[in-house]
């Protein structure tokens, strides 16, 4: 008898692999038509060690990604949530960087969507590219109209989310393992995630801040940028132009900002 | 005779991870050179990046990836092999190596590194595929025995006969894992000292050695403990026939502290000498 050509063979293993992870019914050859037994383990045995490999490593993966969405929906539910994801949206990749990218969108709950929106943010802002940001001498050059009427092009590890949780103090406790790890509150929140100097860091804005900044990212003019936070801004004229510059500051400490546009 | 692999000895070197990159940065340890997980590498702008450029300036680097799925039925990812020649000129890196398997088909990466059946037709394919590969990377392949769990019914010939062949007839590298060979040799009941002495010694380019995880009715390649005896025995068999390669330490899971790695593999020094010894 001919042996089964390459490809059949390839294909056959690989949904052998995948499929008592996955919901849709396969028809396959059993493990015996194509391995052979060992001295102390059968065909489909043998078959298993890659069948648990297989999910094993991925869930270990989004889980490397995901601490605190794992946490927040228990060992058990976070895997489940896993094997479903994985089958809707399998690697792909020769990386497993990115494989927990699309997980948000796999989720209900706005919590825990929340979390991993939050943690798909962290992962990518630690992968993304390195560039080196302005500094304050980079602005000092600037007349104040020059810089009202300047656009700011952001460095690319600089991601913005509004979330409807405090999603920063819950993540924060369970990727430092304290215990407990306090609720996680229902509060509207604004989050800038951004690297510096190589490590991951998070900084809580005020709604109008992260609107002036998020203006600022789709390329409005700092004027229009302050325009956009003056809507948002309960408090004083004076007292956004106070707010307005110490967050300024602080941005452009932080190492926001790569370019000054026109 | 000189041949293309068989290059100044690097020595003994470690798997560079992640949980030492604060140890190699500041204590500079005397490693004679890294070895690094290509993919972990490609796709970052980060920390990884900023280590690796450090790394690489001041110990020579080896690239070992999981991702080139030689033996795959899936056309050939030139762009993937583009990133890898890209940082392989960038850290100038000694080798580039992979393994002797495939990660998946119709697209998809199971992330894992895939046994394949030892026939003609994949004998004939992997030979195609690892020409083709060598010359868009304008280097040789360094190719890595794999530990497996399973044998295929359609298999014509023992693994040690196919990696013989390939290695000869695509005109690449080995990578001789003897670890590895000692995990499969449990798991299929072939003899590990026949599998070693098989392998053709003037195109191994390096060697690596690890620590497995032995459940009693088979054995997982986990990288993790020190290296057993039988699988020093097969270093010192290896060595025999070589001659003396560069030899590379892995351990991936329960990761102790670097210098914990590092004493591990320079015991390969008291099992060279052993090996002169007896001679």
């Amino acid at each position: 008898m001919r042996p089964p050509k390459l490809d059949a063979t390839l294909g056959w293993f690989q949904a052998s692999v995948v499929a008592p992870h996955e919901t849709r019914e396969r028809r396959l050859a059993p493990a015996k038509q194509h391995l052979l037994p060992s001295r102390t383990l059968g065909p489909e045995q043998r078959l298993g060690i890659y069948v648990d490999a297989y999910m094993a490593r991925l869930v270990e993966a989004l889980e490397e990604d995901f601490p605190a969405l794992a946490h927040r929906l228990g060992q058990r539910a976070f895997q489940r949530t896993c094997r479903s994801y994985l089958e809707r949206h399998p690697s792909r990749s020769r990386s497993l960087n990115g494989l927990g990218r699309k997980l948000p969108e796999f989720l209900s709950g706005r919590a825990a969507l929340d979390l991993a929106r939050l943690e798909v943010a962290m992962s990518e802002v630690f992968d993304g590219e390195a560039v080196e940001p302005l500094r304050t001498a980079d602005f000092a050059r600037l007349t104040p109209e020059a810089l009202a009427g300047a656009r700011l092009d952001c460095v690319p590890t600089l991601r913005l989310l509004a979330l409807d949780h405090d999603a920063n103090p819950y993540v924060d406790a369970v990727r430092q393992e304290r215990d407990p790890v306090p609720p996680l509150r229902r509060k509207r929140s604004w989050i800038a995630v951004y690297r510096k100097e190589f490590k991951v860091c998070r900084l809580d804005l005020r709604e109008a801040g992260f609107d002036a900044l998020a203006a600022l990212r789709r390329g409005r003019t700092v004027s229009q940028a302050v325009a956009a936070a003056a809507r948002r801004w309960k408090g004083t004229a004076s007292e956004l132009q106070t707010h307005i510059r110490q967050c300024f500051g602080e941005w452009v400490s932080e190492g926001f900002f790569a370019r000054i546009g026109r | 005779m000189r041949t293309r692999f068989d290059r100044p000895n690097l020595g003994l070197g470690v798997g560079l991870r992640t949980v030492h990159f604060g140890h190699v940065l500041d204590k500079k340890p005397a490693v004679d050179w890294f070895e690094i997980v290509t993919e972990n590498f490609l796709d970052t702008g980060g920390r990884p990046a900023f280590v690796l450029d450090q790394v690489a300036a001041r110990y020579p680097i080896v690239l070992h990836g999981v991702s080139m799925s030689v033996g795959s039925t899936d056309p050939i990812d030139r762009a993937y092999l583009a990133k890898v020649k890209a940082l392989a000129e960038r850290v100038r890196a000694v080798w580039v190596s992979d393994h002797v398997c495939w990660t998946g088909v119709a697209g998809r990466n199971l992330h894992d590194l895939l046994p394949l059946p030892y026939t003609e037709e994949a004998l004939r394919h992997m030979v195609r595929r690892i020409r083709q590969i060598q010359d868009v990377l304008e280097r040789p392949l360094i190719l890595e025995n794999p530990s497996s769990y399973v044998e295929f019914t359609s298999s014509s010939m023992p693994e040690w006969e196919f990696i013989a062949r390939m290695a000869e007839e695509a005109d690449c590298g080995l990578l001789l894992d003897v670890n590895n060979v000692y995990v499969s040799s449990y798991n299929h009941g072939f003899d590990p000292q026949a599998y070693v002495r098989a392998i053709p010694p003037e195109r191994i380019a390096y060697v690596h050695i690890a620590g497995h995880t032995n459940f009693g009715t088979h054995i997982l390649d986990t990288h993790v403990g020190p290296v057993i005896d039988p699988v020093w025995k097969l270093y010192r068999l290896a060595h025999r026939l070589t001659g003396g390669r560069p030899t590379l330490l892995e351990w991936d899971e329960e990761i102790p502290a670097f210098p914990v790695v590092h004493r591990e593999v320079l015991k390969a020094r008291k099992h060279m000498e052993a090996d002169l010894a007896t001679a």
